[in-house]
């Protein structure tokens, strides 16, 4: 692969320590502004500390680098796709048992700083926009020693600073690892059940370069499970940023925001603590899109293996049903264990997609005997149109063939040509990067927000491409969801069609609506305050 | 060895009987090759009677009885990959057999392969319409393939000829509930409520649908029942089931049920399966923590503290193991031996927040309440939600005369609202009389009287009754 040599390492000594499983995530961010999208991936070490890397059940390849590597795109300006390892010159090989990645300017100086979680201390990168980094964790006061998961940039106050959530998984440590056993007897890793659940954080920024944890305060640590998977989304369309927080066996979070930096989980009158028959599942992985094109932001969240992954359909004002079975997303999921996922158009046809990372947690009896009897193959699924899906996994191209045991996926343009990406973090094997052959059809818009008084990249904006005769079609500007990644923040959007473009509006974080209304297909960028009044709609 | 032998050849005369009937119509040429099992692979309590099955299997590959027999013990043993294709070699070979269709349709379900399910049990049914669960399990298979209509239709023919049951109004409720029928789904989730009060998720289901009516308050209250009994559902009759169940009757089974009636405050009984989980295999530490709750509840000791002592020997370094027996020895007053219990379990599990908040208890008995103090603080950080400490360390502050601070954590006892709340608000009550708030002392005071008295708490309102009255003759 074009220099993107990277082989996750899980550490394993053959105690099934649960955290080997769970990981890990990667990033796609145009860390240096050459416009094009590097990758950031995260490492693991020996978990046992008493024991040495020798005594790995699966010894890392022999060009191994310890700690999280940041490969550079070199397509920017050299035209061809191809990667550098650059982890050490940029600082951010931080050396831990990496999880995941969020991803978002939080200092609001125009290039993309990093949060990593982990299996112990998280790290906070700033971007000093020059290649490098600097850990600022402890001066920015964003640390949490316990097991975090995903975690997500958001602006819940408005206040035009990203604030930092992070969902915490279970009270696991090494000495109180539990010993568990699959149906058969054979040792397996266990369910988290057996640990209990750590509480989630939420640290409000204070546009200082120091955070403040307002989880408290904010209301957020009077409910936690098992947290992995979070996005951010006005599940509600009331103009304020909400949280979802998908949690491992316990009921689901929805945390509304109240507008007054409080919160209140609502997960279960929203129908989406549990699902249809009123049960906690494994949710890992999550995804929020307005999938059937009424305007909401509906969400998809990705589970364990017999459970099917839940597409919840919202009804506009944050009230949801499982309408799984009405898709086929149920029954395609049926044996698959699902991580990183994400509504994306991959054919460019104005239809959201949806595409699951999949690999087992637990031993999977056909592999009964291969050394790590975990691997799936992931799934890429059709949106056809009035809310439906055909799945097209198997005509996707080789890269979907794969059977491996992917957990993190992340979505961007990775080679500029128009359609988006798939990077997937393996636990215990190899990074790929999907390259989308659909390619650009030529109709297509890449749009960026910049941010004046809202956050710089206009997270949490929403974003409504009104064609004539036709609904508008939303979008959210986001890095978040999916499985400890973070993707690239550029909307595409298809234009071609017999209806004529009439205008881009952007509901900005802070509430202000803006229209853009001559619009030609490529690349562009609408700046905060550069817009028309949007008082009707086109 | 041999006790174990003698029951594989009960159990597949058992199963063999169920599903005679069969005769080959297929050769095994034309099957799907039978999968590969190791049997050294699985629990020695099973490991001798799938090497048989197997073998069988493998030397009358053209026999739909062994492919059938192999495919119910990897059936029992969760290996559904396995066991579908053993149940369709059986059913290729043995099409006149129902038990063989009707356990693809279980398994193919199990995998979420629903459309096919259907096919296996629409097959079944044509060869036993009046098997139990069949009817019902082809309507929900139906329902999770999409076929709403279909699904409701056979929902709707289950009601009228038999006796109602409450899945079949719960399933028909779905079905109309998807087909944006709100106010018909209503209806059949009530009757399945009613016809099975503890079915968790008809009352979920019932919850949603009202509260797409608008009529949040009833939508509430069975989201309340449904949070009281999430798993519980109404029980079915298959035999066929059944009989895979029991073959897999292993330790971590005898647990979960055990779990489940302590659960429902069955104590004898679920020591009883606990006890037969370590029968089956002693090394389940979990089983012993169990037993040393249940022993130390009911007064056994000696037999709680066996168990402890085996539990150490298996695995020393089970926090909750030392962070139960701390509880069991600080019930009995033996506060040093709790404390030593309780320090080696946060050794272990720095964030345990029982077990802070249980030392921090020991220390407060011990009048040391600095260090109570210290470990309910970080019993709450590493649980902002367990009310317990909360209220241990508003009465530490309320002594101390940090009247605001203790407020502050008696308040944050209140949510939720469950039947634990008359004691927590009564605290609260207590720290605003003794930072000299009578106003809202006498609110709370009374608040927590209404409710305690509600609830049938006949103590608790008793003592707030008495307190109010102190209060109200200083007036």
């Amino acid at each position: 692969m074009v220099g993107l040599n990277f082989q996750h390492f899980i550490g394993s000594t053959g105690e099934f320590f649960l955290p080997e499983i769970m990981g890990a995530g990667g990033a796609l961010v145009d860390y240096d502004r050459d416009g094009d999208l590097d990758v950031y991936l995260l490492q693991s070490v020996v978990l046992d500390r008493s024991k040495s890397l020798e005594s790995a059940r699966f010894p890392p390849p022999r060009q191994h680098w310890p700690g999280n590597r940041l490969f550079r795109n070199e397509l920017v300006p050299e035209g061809d796709l191809s990667f550098t390892d650059v982890t050490d010159t940029a600082g951010v090989g931080h050396q831990g048992y990496g999880q995941g990645a969020a991803v978002g300017d939080f200092d609001n100086d125009g290039d993309a700083d990093i949060y990593v979680t982990n299996f112990g201390s998280n790290v906070l990168y700033r971007n000093n926009s020059d290649g490098t980094f600097t850990d600022i964790t402890g001066l920015a006061g964003v640390d949490d020693p316990r097991w975090s998961a995903g975690a997500a940039f958001v602006d819940y106050d408005r206040d035009g600073a990203l604030d930092l959530f992070v969902a915490n998984y279970v009270d696991f440590t090494i000495r109180n690892n539990k010993v568990c056993y699959d149906p058969t007897g054979g040792r397996d890793y266990c369910n988290p059940a057996v640990y209990g659940s750590v509480p989630d954080k939420l640290f409000h920024n204070e546009g200082t370069g120091r955070f403040v944890d307002v989880s408290a305060k904010a209301g957020i640590d009077t409910a936690f499970g098992n947290g992995l998977g979070v996005v951010c989304a006005d599940f509600d369309s009331d103009a304020w940023i909400d949280i979802f927080v998908a949690n491992d066996g316990n009921p689901n979070q929805l945390w509304r925001n109240k507008g007054d930096g409080t919160f209140e989980d609502v997960a279960l009158m929203a129908g989406v603590a549990y699902n249809g028959d009123g049960l906690a599942e494994s949710s890992m992985g999550v995804t929020a899109g307005d999938f059937d094109r009424d305007g909401d932001e509906d969400l998809f969240v990705s589970h364990l293996a017999f459970e099917t992954s839940t597409l919840y359909v919202n009804h506009g004002s944050g009230l949801f049903h499982d309408a799984t079975n009405q898709t086929i997303l149920g029954g395609a999921s049926g044996t698959y264990t699902g991580f990183g996922t994400a509504f994306f158009d991959y054919d460019n046809d104005g239809r959201l997609d949806l595409f699951v990372a999949n690999g087992a947690v637990t031993n999977i009896a056909s592999l009964r005997g291969s050394p790590y009897p975990f691997r799936q193959r992931n799934q890429l699924f059709r949106g056809l149109g009035l809310g439906q899906f055909e799945e097209i996994s198997a005509r996707a191209g080789p890269a979907l063939g794969l059977s491996e045991v992917s957990r993190g996926a992340a979505f961007g343009d990775v080679d500029l040509d128009g359609d988006v990406d798939i990077l997937v973090a393996n636990n215990n094997g190899p990074v790929r990067l999907l390259l989308n052959e659909v390619g650009s059809s030529g109709h297509s818009l890449r749009v960026r927000l910049e941010g004046a008084e809202s956050n710089r990249e206009g997270i949490g904006a929403r974003v409504a491409v009104f064609h004539s005769g036709q609904a508008p079609l939303w979008n959210r500007v986001h890095r978040d969801g999916s499985y400890f990644s973070a993707s690239d923040a550029t909307l595409h959007i298809e234009i071609s069609g017999d209806a004529a473009l009439q205008g881009i509006g952007v509901v900005w974080p802070n509430g202000k609506r803006e229209i853009w209304r001559d619009i030609a297909p490529g690349k562009m960028t609408l700046r905060e305050g550069t817009g028309g009044q949007w008082e009707v709609d086109p | 060895m041999q006790r174990s032998r003698q029951r594989w050849i009960i159990s597949l005369l058992t199963v063999g009987s169920l599903l005679l009937g069969g005769c080959s119509s297929t050769s095994s040429e034309d099957l799907p090759d039978l999968p590969q099992i190791s049997p050294e692979q699985f629990p020695l309590t099973s490991r001798e009677q799938i090497r048989a099955v197997y073998r069988v299997a493998r030397e009358h590959p053209d026999d739909a009885q062994a492919n059938g027999n192999l495919g119910i013990w990897l059936h029992a043993h969760q290996q559904y990959l396995e066991a579908e294709i053993c149940y369709e070699r059986a059913g290729l070979l043995a099409p006149d057999v129902f038990g063989w269709a009707y356990y693809l349709g279980v398994v193919r379900a199990l995998r979420g392969k629903h459309p096919k399910a259907v096919t296996s049990f629409r097959a079944a049914h044509r060869l036993n319409p009046n098997y139990p669960a069949l009817s019902a399990r082809l309507a929900e298979s139906l329902f999770s393939a999409g076929e709403l209509a279909e699904s409701r239709e056979l929902f709707e023919t289950l009601i009228r000829m038999r006796p109602p049951t409450a899945t079949a109004h719960y399933g028909l409720g779905r079905a109309l509930s998807a087909l944006d029928r709100p106010a018909d789904a209503v209806e059949h989730f009530e009757k399945a409520c009613e016809l099975a009060p503890t079915f968790g998720a008809a009352h979920y289901a019932l919850a949603l649908a009202y509260r797409d009516l608008g009529e949040t308050a009833r939508a509430r209250e069975h989201f309340a029942l449904h949070e009281k009994e999430k798993l519980a559902v109404p029980s079915t009759v298959d035999p066929l089931i059944e009989e895979v169940r029991a073959l897999n009757a292993g330790a971590l089974e005898y647990l979960a049920k055990g779990e489940a009636l302590a659960a429902a405050g069955k104590i004898d009984e679920a020591v009883a399966h606990y006890e037969r989980a370590l029968e089956r295999d002693p090394q389940v530490v979990q089983a012993r923590i169990n037993l040393l709750i249940a022993y130390g509840e009911m007064g056994r000791v000696e037999k709680a503290e066996q168990h402890y002592r085996i539990g150490v020997k298996i695995d020393p370094n089970h926090a909750e193991l030392h962070g139960n027996y701390g509880v069991l020895a600080s019930r009995l007053g033996r506060y040093s031996e709790a404390e030593g219990a309780l320090r080696q379990a946060i050794e272990i599990r720095p964030n345990y927040a029982e077990a802070h908040n249980n030392l921090g208890h020991v220390l407060e008995q011990e009048g040391r309440y600095e260090g109570a103090a210290a470990h309910y603080r970080k019993s709450i950080d590493n649980r902002p939600n367990y009310r317990l400490p909360r209220f241990n360390l508003g009465w530490i502050l309320l002594n101390q005369g940090r009247y605001e601070e203790a407020i502050g954590q008696f308040q944050r006892t209140l949510t939720p609202e469950d039947d634990q709340t008359p004691g927590f608000m009564y605290g609260l009550a207590a720290a605003y009389g003794r930072a000299g708030n009578r106003e809202q002392a006498l609110h709370y005071a009374q608040e927590a009287h209404r409710r305690a008295a509600a609830l049938g708490q006949t103590d608790l309102a008793a003592m707030i009754e008495k307190d109010l009255r102190k209060v109200q003759a200083g007036q």
